[in-house]
């Protein structure tokens, strides 16, 4: 059977960088690239138009932010999924990122070989975590502890953000919970996930 | 009288054909809706794709349709769109209209109607409050269809907004009920609305004319009734609805039968029965038939055996009304005039007997339902009244209260106030003195404190936006430079450094952002960033990090400077293990003793003779420990390893 194959969506408003990505990539047989964008004001408009897998988003587009593209789209596209693209990781934005919904992000030192096995691997589960946003989520599960209504972290996932804060690596936390790093990307995934929705009902519960 | 019949035969073949084509079109575009349905993710397509099958199915497999409809409504509500949950009402409510179901299609419509209404949306509200109306129709219930009828008047804005099957509608219930008067009114004034509109509507013109002519055929002004219904009969002849023609051929053979043209009546009937079949209209179908059977009977024509077997005949031949009893009580009238014709007086008494009380039970429903639509409309109008008059009692109240307050209570207020302001002011005088240089010193300080952090959000905001991303593109230049097959081999020696240094530039414009945006940061942040980093910086050359930090308190770390240095130091020999050393292991370690911080880095690579001349990484580690008064000792013994240990006050 032929592997269907991953269907990416790249938004970067730097064309001479589009390009080299895109020629980076284009080489690789497991993806795809449907579309590309170099503005924000057209990925807005069309992206929910294009069924893709994956949209690789920078986080500094010409007049806005990446952030409210994903925090634009991903509730009506809840199966896209989105990659942030940033030119230096910086944890407070990559960390409004991930509350807007996005899954993973890539530095832009991600050596352009790798960056197609990290889009892979993004589409296939994995999550990057840093320590500091590590902390940033065991902070925002912190303060909303006594509102019942949001997701609460289970025991494994707190074992591993704290592990997480404290700089630890996947392979270190799958040795030392005994479990596969597989399983600890699950984890963090689903952590992500919780992330994004208590981000969203703490959005609705302004409105009451 | 011949040529009449040619023609009418030509005409036959033709609806014959049109409708055979036709429906394999229909079938081939709902195929092909399916198959997209099938294979596209998107899910607003799935939707649109799921409500067009739903409204064709609802034409010729109506049970597809609702089990579609249904799908729909499932995938809708999950999606929370509301306009696809009003378009998958609509379509099982057209389903079960196709399978005849009043009752159920009013309920459907009754919910698309209330969600018109909690979403405010008026295209909404017309289409469904119309398709109520029909139901009610369907059922009988022609007060309350004329009611509902009336009530779409609310959301347009002048007459001619109105879809010009509002008119006709309202004229056939105005008949049913016996208000010729009013039906006429209704008719010619869609009449005049039509010729007022610029596009096409000769259709609509040509069944509002038909009306027009039942109308007149009821009064039984003939001439005038035969006039409007041919001028119908030519307009709709030529045109799709098919439907629409046999019911103008209906008033015309119902005119002529009452004018005593029977043999015409008896062909036109005969003619009607043909568009039904072929049409496949069963109900339909089986109606005309007992109309035929009844217009036989005025006949000397036909024997009365004959037809009174017929009808027995098709009585037995059940063809199911559900719950249509608009035409099951237009049935019944025709069987039991047929019977009393036919001086069959037992089963005449017998039919009108069924038609009184399905009239009964109708108006006895119609009633309720009427009853209720009060009721609600009453409580809704009681409740707003109760509304209003809180908000006036409120209005008043307040006015009050601002004309008692007018004159004395602020003569009362603005002593009082003067009084505590001077005290104040007296207070204030005294304590003054005292704090005065404590108070400027403390607020100056926080002022700088603002100040600072918002400089500094501004910085890091900075150096990110513009220089992060200025130096990223230097990064990629380099990278699009070195894999250009034209590079000379000089060229790409320079890319590789251009590379190299741009990469760096990163990591250390990282570290700076984040000591930036880092306020209050503790032993703990520090130490799991410079773990971070070692494990990735060692794990792409293959070697192995432990990693140990005996610190148990957690503290701030005041000083910028420190947090740099430290961080700077620690990469620096990182840099040089992965340069010079060949170690395959590297240990790192952490203590705190009183205000100091240790940092202990140890490797297992080549080493060096302690007392040869430092390169550049030593010095400048060297360097930056001083500019801190940070202790640093580096030992080394060759093929031993290096350990460097970094003695820092926090």
């Amino acid at each position: 059977m032929i592997k269907e194959k991953i269907k990416v969506i790249l938004v970067e408003d730097d064309t001479d960088i589009l390009e080299y990505i895109v020629s980076l990539l284009i080489k690789n047989n497991e993806l795809e690239i449907v579309k590309t964008f170099n503005n924000f004001d057209s990925a807005k408009n069309e992206i929910k138009e294009i069924y893709a897998d994956v949209a690789v988003v920078d986080i500094h587009l010409d007049r806005s932010s990446g952030i409210d593209l994903v925090k634009e789209i991903k509730p009506e596209l809840m199966d896209l999924q989105f990659i942030m693209y940033t030119a230096l990781y910086d944890a407070e934005t990559v960390f409004a990122a991930l509350k807007a919904g996005a899954t993973g992000y890539l530095t832009k030192e991600t050596p352009p070989q790798k960056l197609a096995d990290a889009i892979i691997d993004a589409y296939n589960g994995g999550s990057p975590m840093s320590s500091d946003i590590a902390r940033k989520i065991v902070k925002s599960f912190h303060q909303i502890e006594k509102n019942k209504i949001n997701e609460q972290l289970s025991k494994r996932e707190n074992e591993i953000i704290y592990m997480l804060a404290d700089g630890l690596r996947y392979k270190e936390i799958a040795d030392k919970l005994f479990l596969s790093t597989e399983t600890v990307r699950k984890h963090i995934r689903n952590i992500y996930e919780k992330l994004h929705v208590n981000s969203r009902t703490d959005a609705l519960n302004k409105f009451f | 009288m011949y040529r009449n019949l040619f023609f009418k035969i030509i005409c036959l073949v033709a609806i014959l054909t049109i409708s055979s084509n036709a429906f394999s079109i229909e079938q081939r575009y709902i195929d092909s809706i399916e198959v997209v349905y099938k294979t596209t993710k998107n899910k607003k397509e799935r939707l649109s794709c799921l409500y067009i099958l739903t409204f064709e199915y609802g034409l010729f497999n109506p049970r597809k349709g609702i089990e579609l409809g249904y799908k729909l409504l499932r995938e809708a509500k999950k999606e929370k769109d509301s306009s696809f949950i009003f378009n998958a009402y609509n379509g099982i409510a057209n389903c079960y209209e196709s399978l005849m179901k009043y009752d159920s299609a009013l309920y459907f419509n009754s919910l698309s109607y209330t969600l018109a209404e909690n979403t405010q949306n008026k295209s909404f509200l017309y289409p469904s409050l119309s398709n109520i109306a029909l139901c009610h129709k369907k059922l009988g219930n022609y007060n309350l269809a004329i009611l509902y009828f009336k009530k779409t008047d609310n959301y347009i804005k002048n007459p001619t907004e109105h879809n010009p099957r509002y008119f006709y509608y309202l004229c056939e219930l105005y008949l049913r009920i016996n208000n010729i008067e009013k039906a006429k009114e209704a008719v010619l004034e869609g009449i005049e609305v039509c010729n007022n509109r610029k596009d096409d509507i000769l259709y609509f013109k040509s069944i509002l004319y038909s009306y027009l002519g039942e109308c007149y055929s009821i009064q039984s002004k003939f001439d005038s009734a035969f006039y409007f219904l041919n001028k119908s009969i030519n307009g709709l002849k030529n045109g799709t609805d098919k439907i629409a023609l046999a019911t103008t051929y209906n008033f015309l053979a119902d005119a002529q039968l009452k004018s005593g043209n029977i043999d015409l009546a008896i062909l036109n009937y005969n003619y009607i029965l043909q568009i039904y079949k072929t049409l496949n209209n069963k109900v339909l179908e089986n109606f005309t038939l007992i109309k035929l059977i009844y217009a036989k009977t005025y006949s000397k024509l036909y024997k009365k055996e004959v037809l009174l077997s017929h009808l027995s005949e098709n009585l037995q031949n059940k063809v199911n009304y559900n719950s249509n009893y608009d035409l099951l009580i237009d049935m019944y009238s025709f069987i039991a005039k047929s019977y009393e014709n036919l001086n069959d007086n037992k089963n005449a008494l017998l039919y009108f007997h069924k038609r009184d009380s399905l009239t009964q039970v109708i108006l006895y429903n119609e009633s309720r339902l009427l009853f209720l639509d009060f009721e609600k409309s009453y409580e809704t109008n009681r409740k707003e009244r109760r509304i209003q008059q809180l908000n006036n009692d409120n209005l008043n109240y307040k006015l009050e209260i601002k004309n008692k307050n007018s004159t004395i209570i602020f003569i009362a207020f603005a002593f009082a106030f003067i009084i505590i302001l001077s005290v104040i002011f007296i207070l204030f005088l005294n304590i003054y003195n005292k704090k005065k240089r404590a108070l400027i010193h403390a607020s100056h300080e926080l002022n700088l404190q603002e100040l600072r952090k918002a400089e500094r959000a501004r910085i890091s905001k900075d150096l990110h936006d513009d220089i992060g991303s200025g130096i990223n593109k230097i990064y990629f230049l380099g990278e699009i430079i070195s894999k250009n097959e034209n590079t000379d081999k000089e060229s790409l020696n320079l890319s590789e450094k251009i590379k190299i240094i741009s990469k760096n530039l990163i990591s250390n414009m990282r570290d700076i952002i984040w000591i930036l945006n880092e306020e209050h940061l503790q032993t703990d942040t520090l130490i799991a960033r410079i773990r971070e980093y070692s494990y990735d910086y060692l794990e792409e050359k293959n070697i192995t990090l432990n990693f140990n930090s005996n610190i148990d308190k957690n503290e701030e770390i005041k000083s910028v400077e420190t947090i740099r240095t430290i961080i700077a130091i620690v990469k620096e020999v990182l840099s040089n293990i992965l340069k010079h050393s060949n170690a395959t292991k590297v240990t790192m370690e952490f203590y705190k003793t009183d205000n100091k911080l240790t940092v202990m880095i140890t490797d297992n690579g080549v080493g060096f003779e302690e007392n040869i001349k430092y390169g550049n990484g030593i010095k400048n580690i060297k360097t930056r420990a001083k500019e801190v008064n940070a202790e640093i000792t580096i030992e080394s013994k060759i093929n031993l390893g290096t350990r460097t240990t970094l003695i820092i006050s926090i």
